[in-house]
């Protein structure tokens, strides 16, 4: 048997459990639909999260021995912030981390966590087994090392989150800030992937000026404003028929333009840019933020996208 | 037009089945061969094969589901289609990477008894998709069926990528233990 085999094989799947896939499509049309109505979801997620816990840090006798393996991921409330854990290479190497995460790779303690909470971790004042260490390489908010025994693993940023205000979106600034970022020097690169974030697809921009005038652009917010999910989808898709909504929404994300930061730190972190429609996706932020004019020009100029 | 009147419209042997099967699933069926082609040309010509093959097929066959029954002709003609354009080394998108995740559920490659062990293969590989949670074989299909990137298949489920992975790694981490425990690797 070969991986072509295994491939083609997927051709018998039967048809109802392939609709199924169809059918269970976001009804809204945010990526951010779970974390937006997270209060909403925690009762669910505490009892589908905190099993993982236990099946990734051995409680019942360690990750990869278990007949039923997990597939939630484990979520860290920290300060503000929530983070996915994270133990997948590809995962991994897609923030520019390396493909494992070994104990040497911890520094300081930075908390002590316990199970539980509004997510499966949170911070606590009692000594545990479990902390947050920051990453020794290069300390920042962004990237955690989170030990739980002896078991070491990403905590990823995931987005700014406070549980008075699930749905409270940030600026882009206050996400360049999580990765040390305070001005365009900070930045080492610019550059358009594909789809998978996986391969730089088209222009890399490292010269500082160029970066620094970036930098400055999107930190403008006097003229680059941030709009939450709703806001957004009110201006983009409101006043469209019903039976031509599916339409639009694939026209939008047909522009879709992944463009990928990279920190001189050498982490990375991905902005969703429209072009033809004028916004500029971030995730970590959850806001869609209004392109300028002088953005517009900023990557028809440098990145030849337009 | 709905699917059955489409399906008899082939069984009246009418030509306009396959205009109203273009007009419905033209751009469903291109994007399963552009997810695996990469190749705007290429995604074209298979979804005219497509059409001429669900022409020869149906009848005498009858799909239950016109979609998916049109997606698998899809599939595998981009599939070949890309086998023979590897050689001619062009083509090929995120068939690739999946093909290099696939790799990771199976103890040594090898081309022996590949005749032996389709047909066995086919039979487990439905069963485990089956029988996984809802979640996990929707995201696993859209991964190795649909060839989708997984950038696609967090924005259709309101996931995050990270979270796309994690899953994707741990279902072909489950399937290598399933394959394994039917004897697939001795």
């Amino acid at each position: 048997m070969n991986r072509k085999d295994l491939y083609q094989s997927f051709n018998t799947i039967d048809d109802d459990i392939l609709e199924r896939s169809e059918i269970r499509k976001k009804k809204a049309n945010s990526v951010w639909i779970k974390w937006g109505t997270i209060a909403a979801c925690i009762c669910l997620m505490v009892w589908g999260v905190i099993p993982l816990a236990y099946n990734i840090f051995g409680v019942k006798g360690g990750y990869g021995t278990q007949d039923d393996f997990p597939t939630e991921i484990a979520l860290i409330y920290f300060q503000g912030a929530l983070y996915e854990c994270c133990d997948v290479k590809e995962g991994l190497e897609r923030v520019g981390l390396p493909s494992e995460i070994t104990a040497d790779m911890a520094g300081e303690h930075v908390a002590y966590l316990e199970l539980g909470g509004v997510v499966s971790y949170q911070e606590t004042l009692q000594q545990t087994d479990k902390e947050l260490l920051q990453y020794a390489p290069a300390p920042t908010r962004a990237v955690y090392i989170l030990r739980d025994g002896d078991n070491y693993m990403a905590a990823l940023f995931c987005r700014t989150y406070f549980p008075d205000d699930p749905e409270a979106y940030c600026d882009l600034a206050e996400v360049y800030r999580f990765f040390n970022i305070s001005g365009g020097s900070d930045i080492a690169s610019i550059a358009q992937t594909d789809w998978n974030r996986g391969k730089v697809a088209g222009t890399k921009v490292t010269e500082p000026s160029v970066i620094e005038e970036f930098y400055a652009l999107t930190t403008d917010i006097t003229k680059f404003v941030s709009l939450g999910n709703d806001e957004f989808q009110s201006i983009v898709f409101d006043g469209i028929p019903e039976e031509e909504q599916q339409e639009a929404h694939n026209a939008f994300a047909d522009d879709l333009q992944v463009i990928r930061i990279e920190t001189k730190d050498g982490f990375y972190f991905y902005l969703e840019y429209y072009p033809n429609y004028g916004f500029l996706e971030s995730g970590h932020a959850m806001a869609y933020h209004t392109v300028t004019p002088e953005l517009m020009l900023w990557f028809e100029k440098n990145m030849d996208i337009k | 037009m709905e699917d059955h009147q489409i399906v008899e419209l082939y069984f009246q042997r009418n030509a306009d089945a396959i205009k109203e099967t273009d007009s419905k699933y033209g751009s469903y069926c291109f994007a399963i061969a552009n997810n695996i082609l990469h190749n705007n040309e290429d995604s074209e010509e298979c979804v005219n094969d497509t059409w001429f093959n669900a022409w020869n097929a149906m009848p005498p066959q009858r799909p239950n589901v016109l979609r998916m029954f049109l997606a698998k002709i899809t599939r595998n003609l981009s599939f070949n289609r890309y086998e023979s354009r590897k050689a001619e080394k062009r083509g090929g998108g995120e068939i690739h990477i999946v093909l290099d995740e696939l790799a990771e559920c199976i103890a040594n490659e090898s081309d022996t008894e590949n005749e032996y062990i389709a047909k066995e293969l086919e039979e487990s590989i439905r069963l485990f998709v089956r029988e996984l949670p809802d979640r996990e074989g929707d995201i696993f299909i859209r991964r190795y069926f649909f060839t989708e990137p997984v950038s696609v298949i967090a924005k259709r489920y309101s996931m995050t990528e990270n979270h796309v992975m994690v899953v994707l790694s741990r279902t072909r981490k489950k399937l290598k233990a399933n394959l394994e425990k039917e004897g697939y690797f001795r």
